[in-house]
Order: C-alpha cells, then sequence, then structure tokens
C-alpha cells in the first residue's frame, strides 16, 4: 500500500469538531480513509501506523518509516486540518443518496432541493455533482452530519433520516 | 464513565523466532474492592503471535488510548492519560526490552480450561484433542483444567487451541496468575 498525499478537513461542530481524512493512493485515487471526532481517526492512525512500522504501508512523505513518524505526521496535520468548506473547493464529488420516511429534517432537505430545482431519478434517489454549499450548511445547521459516503446518525441517536445508496460513487472523488 | 487502567505489562520474546507473548496488567476507574478499597486488577494475556501482530494489537488500541478510554495507573490510586505517541513509546521501549520466552511461564502459572461439547466440535479441535489423547466424558464434552510450566508447551498447545472462545457448548479460555507478589 502507498499513501502519496492526505488531506484532512475539519467540520466544526457545537459539541465536537470532526474530521474528514483522505489520502491519494497508489492508483491515484482519493479515498476516504476515516470521518468522525480527533480521538476516532487514531483507529485507523492505528491500523496504518502499525502497517508503516511492519513495511506494508508507504508514505512519501515521512523519511523515516516508524509507528512514531506516522502518529506525529497524523498529530501535525490534525493541527492544521483546513475548513471543510475548502473540501467543495479542493474536490468535485458526486453523491447519490436517497431520503428515506422523512422525518421533519429529511423534509425540509426534500423542500429544499425542490426549490432548487433538483429532482430524484426513477429509483427516486438523487444525484447531485458537487452540492453546492447551501445544502450542507443547511444540514449543518440542522445538525445532520454530511459526510461523502455516509450520513451520520443525527445527534438525538434516532436512525439517520437519509442514506446514500450509491456509496460507490461516492469514493470516486477527483481533484480539481 | 468507566476507563481502563494499564497497570503494567510485560513482554516475552523469541529472538530467533519471531514470536512475542505479550500480557496486561489492567483494572478499571470505578470498581473498587470493598475490603481493600483499592481497585482489583488481573494479569491478561493480550496476544501470543509475531512481532508484526504486536503492533497491530498496539495500534488497535489507540482510538481508545487518545479518547482517554485506556489510561495509566500511577500509584496505588491515581492515573494519567497518555496520548497515542506515548503509547507507542511506552510498548517500543518494552519491546526492546523484552524477556526471554522462557521467562513466561516462571513469571505467571498458566492454566487452559476447556469445555467443548464433541457435536459442537469443529474438525481441526477434534484433531487436536486427538491429537493429545484427550476423551469425551460421560456427559459428551471435552473437559478439564490444564496447566502449563513450560513455554514451549504452552505455545505447542496453542497452535492447536484457541486462547479464548465463548459459546453455549464450547468455551476454552487461558488464565494466568502471577508467582510473585511483585508483578
Amino acid at each position: 500500500m502507498r499513501e502519496k498525499q492526505h488531506r484532512l478537513y475539519k467540520l466544526n461542530g457545537s459539541y465536537q469538531d470532526e474530521y474528514l481524512w483522505i489520502v491519494l493512493n497508489e492508483k491515484n485515487e482519493w479515498t476516504i480513509v476515516a470521518k468522525g471526532p480527533r480521538y476516532s481517526l487514531f483507529s485507523q492512525i492505528g491500523e496504518r501506523g502499525a502497517a508503516v512500522e511492519n513495511g506494508r504501508l508507504l508514505v512519501d512523505s515521512l523519511s523515516k518509516h516508524t509507528f512514531e513518524a506516522y502518529i506525529i505526521h497524523y498529530e501535525e496535520s490534525l493541527a492544521i486540518a483546513s475548513p471543510f468548506e475548502n473540501f467543495y473547493r479542493d474536490f468535485h464529488m458526486n453523491c447519490s443518496f436517497t431520503i428515506e420516511d422523512c422525518g421533519w429534517k429529511g423534509k425540509s432537505l426534500k423542500e429544499l432541493l425542490d426549490s432548487k430545482g433538483e429532482r430524484p431519478i426513477s429509483d427516486g434517489s438523487y444525484l447531485l455533482c458537487d452540492p453546492p454549499e447551501e445544502y450542507v450548511a443547511f444540514l449543518h445547521q440542522n445538525q445532520i452530519s454530511i459526510w461523502p459516503e455516509h450520513i451520520l446518525n443525527t445527534d438525538d441517536g434516532k436512525p439517520p433520516e437519509w442514506v446514500y445508496t450509491n456509496s460507490k460513487s461516492m469514493k470516486q472523488l477527483s481533484i480539481f | 464513565m468507566g476507563f481502563t487502567l494499564e497497570y503494567n505489562r510485560r513482554i516475552y520474546k523469541n529472538q530467533n523466532e519471531d514470536v512475542i507473548i505479550f500480557v496486561n496488567k489492567l483494572g478499571s476507574n470505578n470498581v473498587w474492592d470493598t475490603e481493600t478499597h483499592l481497585r482489583p486488577r488481573e494479569w491478561y494475556l493480550e496476544m501470543i503471535g509475531t512481532e508484526a501482530e504486536y503492533w497491530q494489537r498496539i495500534g488497535s488500541r489507540l482510538e481508545s488510548v487518545e479518547g482517554g478510554m485506556i489510561q495509566r495507573a500511577v500509584g496505588w490510586t491515581d492515573y494519567k492519560y497518555f496520548n497515542a505517541l506515548e503509547y507507542i513509546k511506552l510498548y517500543r521501549s518494552k519491546l526492546r526490552n523484552a524477556l526471554p520466552l522462557e521467562e513466561f511461564t516462571k513469571d505467571f502459572s498458566v492454566s487452559y480450561s476447556y469445555r467443548v461439547h464433541a457435536d459442537n466440535c469443529s474438525d481441526d479441535l477434534k484433531n487436536a484433542f486427538d491429537y493429545y489423547n484427550i476423551e469425551v466424558n460421560s456427559e459428551g464434552f471435552y473437559s478439564d483444567i490444564r496447566y502449563f510450566t513450560n513455554t514451549e508447551d504452552l505455545l505447542i498447545w496453542l497452535k492447536y487451541f484457541p486462547t479464548y472462545s465463548w459459546g453455549e457448548n464450547s468455551k476454552c479460555i487461558l488464565y494466568i496468575h502471577p508467582r510473585k507478589t511483585g508483578l
């Protein structure tokens, strides 16, 4: 495995900040490694740090391939993570999702999409290319976490009101 | 919320064959013994495997470490948050100063308890029982406790038997207890 580059984006939250971590792999594909609060990223930092230590992960920006070097590398990156809005500036994003059995949040989102002329395709799902920041701002204001590939649970612990149905397309990120 | 306290850890290593035994002394921050007024703590077998597996094991705990769900015990009652980097450095140092593998069964008494119903036994496990000439009892179980005083014997045993499994008709558990009071 190879990690040619990485990007870390930070979404400021009312309770805690969340991060999106993506890497450019050996196939020149940007893939999502992890997303969530800072501590949760260490699940992947731990797994990948062990791979670095064991010689299974090559990281271009590391001069010394040790577990410690990998952690320091990411601690530094976490400290200077880009605002999440920059993700939309830096990457194209195709997303496909359905709005399931709408609660009030889902209903409001549907209204917003309708007002912007977005129409679901035949199977009822929405396909958006580079969703405008307005959508993201709406989701954020309503405490619906939107991340590429997944929609996280809402803060009240209820199941997600809508989910992406085609996560594959979400992984196909391409840099500007 | 309760979290795990690490009181001690020991690494045993065979330099030639890349075999590591990693044991940990653990407790909980919010469990107290009513008689001693101290937190109870026990030694657990964390893993037996290669150095690569050792780092995977350590790596898999970093989320809990960074999130404060695993902390370092200090003295009898205190504890201290340690971050991911400190954790890795600690275990790097422990690995560098690993004890000889054969010391493991000198430091710990090791017992292996098993109770597996013959009908619930995989072919591999049945072959293992056959290899050791262990027979089914009158209730239809392979059931006994086996004690190990030699690390080499233990490692051979664990090539065939899981260090832990827990099912309705299949229970296998490896226990370790320190032989020395200072541990």
